[in-house]
């Protein structure tokens, strides 16, 4: 095992209140009265007070890391409870980033939490990030992750960065080249080189996620910060944790710099723009409806949460799998999912395969039940 | 002969979360695996990372040897 030093330096001596406090830490070989120190005067920034950022926020919060940032742009929503464990109830509606000061700050009123209500980017990632002994990345899209990826790398800032998806994830601290010898200092660019198109990887949002592996991997990002902090042990770096709660699993993968990262980072990812696909707003659609076939791809769990009258039932796989348009051919056709990078993906496919006549419905299911049909459920 | 894993959608795909596959090169094992699970792992190894030995692959004809490992990882963004 390799530790590296101490990230961060000793604060103050602890008062009799902290001794009391932090007495599970101080009992700990390696972590000890100079580890605690050095957690209260650490600061630590976790962008994304979501899945992954709820446990990790509130494991830091109560290992006592004297300063936390906590940036998050969203409000709370009721389909966030399900594994946003940091959130309550009463919170809904509220901002994220404040709803979780106020719950970190009841857990330990003896920290400092700054609660940002800030979206990430590009020209203000740096304020944001700067100042950080370490940054967490719990966000959910790819465009923040190299955003936040990208800004790191340049600052020399260590990333504890973890993903989910289903029952599946990944985990893994990037270090600067400041910390460890060259062939270890990786990075996200290392493991996916390029920023993928949000339409072709379904999102938690649109695929679902499983709540307590979101508890399991946010939990792994705070032990990541708590090592990096205090010295203790030996960070995952230089390899991927791959998590497979289905199964129970886990397994690693080494991780290598790329061999020609540096003609292939950009300093600020810009997505490459796809040529623009038709789209057809709720209203059009419902008027047009007895002229259209609506194709719903969404799994099937969700076609049965309600769907547009006489939509048919697609999933977004199985539509991948045609390999001609069949009966389609003479139809017009709209695309639906959730909100819109399916739809997006499965009509590229149909324009791929010779249809002539594909649309989007703008905005998906959620802007249809908003505009168009308000009993269905919002999930 | 050249093993590769897959993870997470990728195993899905694939049906396994590993297999040996004879192929010379990462063009070849592709492809043999293409034909072997069909469209859908097609599908996911459009988007996936392929990883040899813990390096990312950016050129198909790269070489592989008996003990080589390649690993197949989709991305995903959600927190």
């Amino acid at each position: 095992m390799r530790s590296l030093p101490p990230l961060v330096t000793q604060g103050p001596e602890l008062s009799p209140a902290q001794l009391e406090r932090y007495s599970r830490h101080l009992l700990l070989p390696g972590l000890g009265m100079s580890g605690q120190r050095r957690l209260l005067n650490a600061r630590v920034c976790v962008v994304g007070a979501g899945g992954l950022g709820s446990p990790a926020l509130l494991y830091l919060a109560a290992a006592g890391v004297g300063h936390l940032t906590v940036i998050d742009h969203d409000v709370v929503e009721v389909s966030n409870l399900q594994r946003q464990v940091l959130h309550r109830a009463e919170s809904v509606g509220t901002s994220k980033a404040e709803s979780a000061r106020a719950a970190l700050l009841g857990l330990n009123p003896g920290i400092e939490v700054i609660s940002r209500h800030a979206q990430v980017r590009a020209d203000t990632v740096h304020d944001l990030l700067g100042g950080h002994d370490v940054v967490v990345d719990g966000t959910d899209n790819f465009a923040t992750r190299y955003l936040v990826n990208d800004a790191c790398v340049q600052m020399g800032l260590p990333l504890v960065w973890g993903a989910v998806l289903r029952y599946d994830a990944q985990v893994s601290t990037f270090l600067p080249p400041a910390l460890v010898p060259p062939a270890e200092a990786v990075q996200l660019r290392d493991l996916f080189p390029a920023m993928p198109s949000p339409e072709a990887v379904p999102s938690c949002a649109e695929a679902g996620v499983l709540g307590a592996l979101c508890g399991q991997v946010g939990s792994m990002m705070a032990s990541e910060v708590v090592k990096l902090v205090t010295g203790v042990g030996e960070p995952v770096t230089g390899r991927v944790l791959v998590i497979d709660v289905a199964s129970m699993r886990t397994r690693e993968i080494p991780l290598r710099p790329a061999s020609d990262r540096e003609a292939t980072t950009p300093h600020s990812p810009t997505p490459s723009a796809p040529s623009a696909l038709a789209s057809a707003s709720p209203t059009e659609v419902s008027g047009e409806l007895a002229s259209l076939t609506v194709l719903d791809v969404r799994e099937p769990v969700e076609h049965q949460l309600g769907t547009i009258p006489g939509a048919l039932l697609v999933p977004l796989g199985e539509l991948l799998s045609w390999r001609s348009v069949g009966e389609l051919q003479r139809r017009r056709v709209v695309v639906t999912c959730k909100t819109g990078p399916r739809a997006e993906r499965a009509a590229r496919h149909l324009l791929e395969l010779g249809h002539g006549d594909v649309r989007v419905l703008s905005g998906g299911m959620r802007r249809w039940v908003e505009e168009v049909d308000p009993s269905l459920p919002r999930y | 002969m050249p093993t590769l894993r897959y993870f997470a959608a990728a195993a899905e795909a694939a049906g396994t979360d590993h297999e040996e596959v004879d192929g010379v090169d990462v063009q070849a094992v592709l492809t043999s695996v293409r034909r072997a699970h069909g469209p859908r792992l097609a599908h996911v190894l459009e988007h996936s990372s392929l990883l040899l030995d813990g390096q990312y692959v950016r050129d198909p004809s790269t070489e592989l040897s008996e003990s080589s490992v390649l690993d197949v990882l989709p991305p995903f963004a959600g927190g």
